[in-house]
């Protein structure tokens, strides 16, 4: 794979800890893991630490959709669809 | 074709830049102006601030950031700011008050004239970030003569999560908040952020959407709930406005025709109140909340709800 390549997997930026015993565990730390709920190991970013900034700023968490976004789905049926307009 | 977001809906569009000033300033990016005298200017005419320039990591909310912060040296009201997002900037000629727009439109006013074409896509931009939220899909459909990509609901979950915390909002019967209303502990202003969803979505006329599930009478005492709560919360501090004031007279009909269903809906609505003020920073001088209010006031004089 080119290192100028458009996309990449992300790496974890920690080092796995040498003393781990556990053969397998090399390999499944040295991706950034699954960004689920309940994956094991996200990749740090940068990001991050604004979001912990803007979350101490804001009082809490931000909701994951914007109140636009929740009035737009609103406005749409299941099964349904929005024109571009 | 029924059931597509209706393109004869305006008001989910001037409903939707209501709902940009609001996220703004939940977000404690923007606020009313901290001035003495403003109180004596009504609700919605009192400017605006840029509080916090720091990007929100959304295209709209940032670019209309980016937009608001421009125009700093000569600052909006809350209704202008309304009217010009949605591209109507003649709604409001007050030729003897101190509204920019009424006077002049040279150099920076010119530039402001603009952000309402800038923003002319909102909806369609806001359903290309649910697609990337995972939330709608992109489809292309055969409209008899033409391709069309429309974007049809991919994770009904998400959406269903929505209408449930509205209709737990505008059904509860007593004064306690019911948890089913209200986003994962631990979201900021997360009572009122309800309260603003279920008062947008009323302004946006999508709330009967969200209330296919119930039937006539729920659905009624569901919509005069709701038009209590816009009558409370928009007016500075929140439930200020009189009751039976010229706030709630609009679905007067339903109500009488529905008797008595009147006093758990108060006791809800009061709770509701109770709650948005633990939520407020620094109580009545919250101007980022005063500002939430300032938008409702703009929104609830909407003719769809007249």
């Amino acid at each position: 794979m080119s290192e100028n390549s458009g996309l990449s997997r992300r790496r974890v930026n920690t080092v796995p800890v040498s003393s781990s015993s556990d053969p397998s565990s090399s390999s499944v730390t040295s991706h950034a893991g699954s960004a689920f709920a309940g994956g094991n190991k996200i990749a740090f970013d940068p990001r991050d630490l604004e979001r912990d900034e803007e979350e101490s700023k804001a009082g809490g968490k931000i909701p994951p959709l914007t109140l636009m976004e929740e009035v737009l789905l609103l406005g749409l049926k299941d099964h349904q669809a929005s024109l571009p307009v | 074709m029924q059931g597509y977001l209706s393109f004869w809906n305006d008001n989910i569009s001037y409903a939707l830049r209501g709902c940009i000033l609001i996220e703004l300033a939940l977000r404690r990016r923007i606020a009313v102006h901290k001035d003495p005298n403003r109180r004596r200017l009504p609700l919605a005419e009192r400017l605006i601030e840029v509080t916090d320039d720091r990007q929100t990591g959304e295209t709209i909310l940032d670019e209309t950031l980016r937009m608001m912060k421009a125009q700093e040296s000569e600052r909006m009201s809350i209704n202008s700011w309304v009217d010009l997002l949605s591209g109507t900037p003649t709604r409001s000629p007050y030729p003897n008050n101190s509204d920019p727009l009424a006077y002049s439109i040279t150099g920076e006013t010119w530039n402001v004239l603009k952000i309402g074409y800038q923003l002319k896509q909102v909806r369609e931009r806001l359903a290309k970030g649910l697609v990337d939220k995972g939330v709608l899909r992109t489809e292309k459909r055969n409209f008899l003569l033409f391709d069309m990509a429309t974007h049809p609901v991919a994770d009904l979950r998400v959406k269903d999560a929505v209408v449930s915390r509205v209709v737990a909002l505008l059904t509860a019967g007593t004064s306690a908040v019911p948890p089913a209303a209200l986003e994962a502990p631990g979201t900021q202003m997360r009572t009122l952020r309800t309260v603003c969803l279920a008062c947008s979505a009323y302004a946006a006329s999508v709330l009967d959407n969200a209330f296919a599930k119930l039937g006539y009478e729920e659905r009624e005492t569901a919509f005069a709930r709701c038009d209590d709560i816009l009558a409370e919360f928009s007016a500075w501090p929140f439930g200020t406005n009189s009751p039976g004031g010229s706030g709630s007279k609009r679905r007067e009909g339903p109500r009488i025709a529905m008797g008595s269903s009147g006093n758990s809906g108060r006791e809800a609505v009061v709770g509701l109140l109770v709650e948005v003020r633990k939520e407020l920073v620094g109580g009545d001088e919250d101007t980022g909340c005063e500002l939430v209010a300032g938008v409702l006031e703009v929104l609830s004089k909407l003719d769809s709800l007249l």
